[in-house]
């Protein structure tokens, strides 16, 4: 039985539905994340598992009892919210004491669990110091330690490293891993940041318009999008529309407007003439050379119309003669040249067959 | 120099109107009453300076004035704290109002200030008196219960109406202020760690919204403290306070050395209250002992 059941939950604004239909089983110890862009319900879904929010249908269980009608207070969930909300007339101990004081625990055990707790997120010498005396780093971990000192059973967190730059989100990050695996407790993160998502979760469920679209591992997730929009929302993703002419031997040819014949690997049931979908190909699988090369696989001439310069590698859109661009990466090391490919320049990408993979809409 | 310029006129309007003359009633309390009211001339019959201490020592000697003092300290506090009780909740309903109602609102607490001071103060005889609804509506509750009827009109009671009535935009207005500033997610925060609605409200709303409560606080008990148009019109006998002792000795004994004493000791003791207020309300700091 999981630890967190959400079971048909959806929720309505009027005529707008946040959260459509989404069932989700989470496992205790999981470090879960609902990743998606903007309005697509995984906030909705959130405060409704922390009780801010009720839903219109479909019930949320927690170890197999239902959390209707029992208020935020009473349940033993708790929130890191986007903006911290650390209260900023209590001092970093009396802001992480707050949850155990609400508890009734006695004095003595709320001073040890204090210590423990600051210990844990590294803040000891912090413990008589103010909200507004802490830099957004240091408020980050006093919120975390806040709601997980009384062990909750999950902990929600609201895209809580957005307010950070990037060097110290890295730094974060890795934080929050290890915290997770030490402390055991299960962790339902919200954002909109896939590059995290990946870097974070044991599992990832991809929403789009109150939807899941798809609900896997982080790898599985990145090498087999189910369709075109987490395709499109994980990473870079080339993504030709076309239409299967022939299929043999478990190899098919795709035609792809503006493109050409595009060979496929393909799974025994899409390997019929006739079916349309998406080639979905990562560009750090295509590969791109300035020589004519025959190749294996598939192999396409162009010249290069954009470059995109990231410090370690470079993505490079090459159009083909039909006119459709395929993103190319390449890594930029090389004695004595940052770049090996200038926009105008003629080159040849090319792709093994199995280096695609084909989604149906 | 343009700093100045422009902050030379005020300093100098202050200097004139309210320096001076505070420095002239300091001097005044020490010199002795004329014949006829005013002040007797600074240099006696033989030319010597006419000053002494017999005001002050007639104030700490007569102990009415004593009484009084604490009497009207006791309005002011009353008045303060009713103040705050009623306009808590008050503000607390315009700070959580949406847009469009918190203007109407905001103007409905100021619309009072529209009306004469004075005849609003009045209204309250006729509210509070013999004849009204009110009292009629009162004493047919007492009589009920076989007691004898009250009068409103003309005691303490009377002056506290007044006075919370006149002052109660003061306290509305600064909690307000204050409470429309904090920070919902704050109590999202305290109830999604575990406090119920009347914790939330004493550990984090009434720790935050202090210095609002002090700014009314202060609005609210200094002018109070020496007020007398209120205890002239609705305090009768029963209801004086040290502002209408004041008046009194300035414009009817003409006593003004006395009067300025009375003055000068209401001041200090307006500035020592409120400066203890403040020391102690200063936003509140709550720790736990760490390890």
């Amino acid at each position: 039985m999981a630890l967190l059941e959400i079971r048909n939950v959806r929720r309505r604004f009027g005529d707008f539905t946040a959260v459509d239909n989404v069932s989700l089983s989470i496992e205790a110890g999981e470090f879960f994340t609902l990743l998606g862009p903007s309005g697509c319900g995984k906030t909705t879904l959130l405060r409704m598992i922390a009780g801010f929010d009720q839903p219109d249908e479909g019930e949320i269980l927690l170890d197999g009892v239902s959390l209707a009608g029992t208020p935020p207070e009473h349940r033993p969930v708790h929130t890191v919210f986007q903006s911290y909300a650390l209260f900023p007339h209590m001092t970093v101990a009396a802001n992480i004491a707050f949850p155990l004081k609400m508890a009734n625990r006695p004095a003595d055990e709320i001073k040890s669990k204090v210590a423990e707790a600051l210990e844990d997120v590294r803040l000891s010498e912090f413990a008589a110091r103010y909200p507004h005396e802490l830099s957004g780093g240091q408020r980050q971990r006093v919120a975390i330690a806040r709601a997980l000192v009384n062990h909750p059973k999950v902990l929600l967190l609201d895209e809580p490293l957005s307010a950070l730059d990037a060097k110290l989100r890295e730094q974060m990050q890795i934080e929050l891993i290890n915290l997770q695996k030490e402390v055991g407790i299960t962790f339902v993160y919200v954002t909109h940041d896939q590059g995290e998502a990946l870097a974070l979760s044991h599992r990832i469920a991809v929403m789009s318009r109150g939807r899941v679209e798809q609900l896997d591992e982080p790898d599985k997730i990145y090498s087999f999008p189910r369709n075109r929009f987490v395709a499109d929302f994980i990473g870079t993703c080339n993504l030709f529309d076309g239409k299967i002419e022939a299929a043999e031997n478990g190899i098919g040819k795709l035609k792809v407007e503006g493109l050409g014949v595009v060979s496929l690997a393909l799974a025994a049931e899409e390997a019929k003439a006739g079916n349309a979908g998406l080639l979905a190909l990562r560009p750090e699988k295509v590969k791109i050379a300035s020589d004519d090369q025959p190749g294996e696989g598939n192999c396409f001439q162009g010249v290069v119309r954009e470059l995109l310069y990231l410090g370690d590698v470079t993505v490079y859109a090459v159009e083909i003669a039909g006119g459709v661009r395929v993103k190319a990466l390449l890594a930029n090391f090389g004695a004595g040249r940052t770049r090996f490919f200038e926009v105008g320049d003629t080159v040849t990408v090319a792709w093994a067959v199995d280096a695609g993979h084909f989604l149906h809409e | 120099m343009a700093r100045w310029l422009v902050s030379g006129p005020p300093l100098l309007y202050l200097t004139i109107f309210f320096v001076l003359p505070c420095l002239i009633m300091v001097l005044a309390s020490f010199r002795s009453p004329g014949d006829y009211g005013g002040l007797a001339p600074l240099h006696d019959e033989n030319g010597n300076l006419d000053l002494s201490f017999d005001n002050y020592t007639r104030f700490v000697s007569d102990f009415i004035y004593a009484k009084v003092f604490l009497k009207s300290l006791t309005y002011a506090l009353t008045t303060t704290v009713v103040c705050l009780v009623m306009a808590y909740p008050v503000a607390m309903l315009i700070a959580h109002s949406s847009k469009k109602y918190r203007d109407l609102l905001l103007l409905l607490v100021i619309l009072p200030f529209w009306s004469n001071f004075l005849i609003r103060v009045y209204a309250w005889m006729i509210i509070l008196g013999p004849q009204s609804a009110l009292s009629r509506a009162v004493n047919a509750v007492l009589a009920l219960f076989g007691m004898q009827p009250v009068e409103m009109l003309f005691s303490g009671f009377a002056v506290i109406v007044g006075l919370v009535y006149v002052h109660l935009p003061f306290m509305v207005l600064p909690l307000y202020a204050n409470l429309e500033k904090h920070d919902p997610a704050l109590l999202d925060a305290a109830q999604d760690l575990g406090a119920n609605a009347w914790r939330r409200f004493w550990r984090v709303t009434f720790p935050l919204s202090l210095p609002g409560v002090f700014a009314g606080a202060a609005l609210v008990f200094i002018p109070a403290l020496g007020i007398f148009a209120v205890s002239d019109i609705l305090g009768g006998t029963g209801g004086i306070m040290i502002g209408n002792v004041i008046k009194q000795q300035l414009l009817e004994t003409r006593d003004w050395p006395f009067g300025s004493v009375l003055s000068i000791i209401l001041t200090a003791v307006a500035l020592l209250v409120a400066g203890g207020a403040a020391w102690v309300a200063r936003p509140k700091r709550e720790g736990v002992e760490h390890v």
